[in-house]
């Protein structure tokens, strides 16, 4: 049987590549209308073990909840920004070490790809070309930046502009 | 007879040894010199060796158990900083197989085949909420039938086999796994999970790792991607 610990754990040794969406529309035979502008929700968290709890106004995350995140017991939120996410140039968001996260939208015809880059207030690289490619909605997260006895994590939502 | 240097006593240990006059060092970069150690100096460190194992060679001796325990504070320094990261790391993984246990096998391992398989097209988009939910989508439900038919086929399989081999069998062998018979059965419609899929990413020299947090079966919902990197503490 697969071992369900290997699938799930991959090396920086090599450079990894999950496919994980397999379509839901292969049987539908046409590809979604894709947005012309999208923007994100960037939530920061703080992540730390010092028995305070998840903050109530992130009771919606069920994720923080189970592993990987269920690692450390205390979470808060730190800031929460939606921003535009656009071909031509990345956008910015600053972090709470001084540092920023770059957001850019990449060129693909039918899905919403995102790349992403972190650097620390040090001008320590920490993330560097991340790409993701995902529908409206969809969520993931960036973890394990060092700061304030803690680490941060970073959740990123796909979104329509209001 | 000259004190080998560490690097020469690596080399010497490593059988890393030239033979005389077989590379001109002049033609190396001054940085590469240090690392030919040849035939005849080779000899010698042989003998100084001998000496000092004698203990004829009084501080040399010593010289030796010294760069031996470096290199042992060195080993231990490594592991004590890589010992935090080690226990996090398994608590992370020990919560993820607990949380495996109270999971149907068979829907866990549908979830694992997710992998290997290429997205095709993109499903439509969902309507847009604020919540920071997962959105909910229906692959759990929708695969419930099969794996539901596909546990039974494994039961019966099992069944079949004690059958067939009797009480000969061995009794610690396990039956045939239902993951191996849903991965196999023809009719299974692809997985169609949903959440973002990770295309490309650079960890650095950083030691990385990427999750696939499944969602909850009673809501229905979808993957979360999770990239966990590997931070260092700030050099004060």
């Amino acid at each position: 049987m697969i071992s369900r610990r290997r699938m799930l754990t991959l090396s920086s040794l090599a450079v990894p590549t999950v496919l994980l969406g397999a379509s839901q529309a292969f049987a539908q035979g046409k590809p979604p209308a894709v947005l012309p502008q999208l923007a994100t929700d960037v939530l920061v968290l703080h992540a730390t073990n010092r028995g305070g709890g998840i903050d109530p106004s992130l009771a919606q995350l069920r994720q923080l909840k189970d592993p990987p995140f269920s690692s450390y017991d205390t979470y808060k939120q730190l800031s929460r920004t939606k921003v535009l996410v656009s071909k031509d140039r990345a956008t910015n968001v600053g972090l709470p070490d001084q540092g920023k996260l770059s957001l850019k939208r990449l060129d693909v015809p039918t899905r919403y790809k995102l790349g992403a880059n972190i650097v620390k207030g040090s001008g320590e690289p920490f993330l560097a070309n991340l790409e993701v490619t995902g529908d409206l909605n969809d969520i993931f997260f960036v973890a394990g930046q060092v700061y304030d006895g803690g680490i941060l994590v970073i959740g990123i939502r796909l979104v329509a502009p209001s | 007879v000259r004190t080998p240097t560490e690097l020469e006593l690596m080399l010497f240990h490593d059988g890393e040894i030239v033979e005389d006059g077989a590379v001109d060092l002049a033609t190396l970069p001054e940085e590469d010199r240090l690392a030919v150690l040849f035939r005849s100096r080779a000899d010698e460190i042989a003998h100084w060796l001998e000496r000092a194992e004698r203990g004829g060679a009084g501080e040399p001796a010593l010289g030796v158990a010294e760069s031996l325990a470096v290199l042992g504070d060195l080993v231990r320094a490594d592991a004590a900083r890589q010992a935090p990261f080690v226990s996090v790391a398994g608590a992370v993984m020990g919560a993820v197989e607990r949380r495996e246990v109270t999971e149907s096998p068979a829907l866990s391992s549908v979830s694992s085949l997710a992998a290997p398989v290429a997205p095709v097209s993109s499903p439509p988009p969902p309507p847009v909420s604020a919540s920071w939910a997962a959105r909910p989508t229906p692959v759990r439900a929708r695969l419930r039938p099969w794996i539901t038919g596909s546990g039974l086929l494994a039961a019966a399989a099992a069944c079949a086999l004690f059958v067939l081999h009797g009480p000969d069998a061995p009794i610690g062998e396990e039956p045939p796994v239902p993951a191996m018979l849903v991965a196999s059965a023809p009719s299974l419609p692809a997985y169609d999970g949903s959440g973002v899929a990770v295309d490309t990413v650079d960890f650095g020299a950083k030691m990385g790792t990427i999750f696939l947090q499944p969602g909850e079966a009673s809501l229905r919902d979808s993957v979360t991607t999770v990239v966990w990197i590997r931070d260092e503490e700030p050099r004060p």
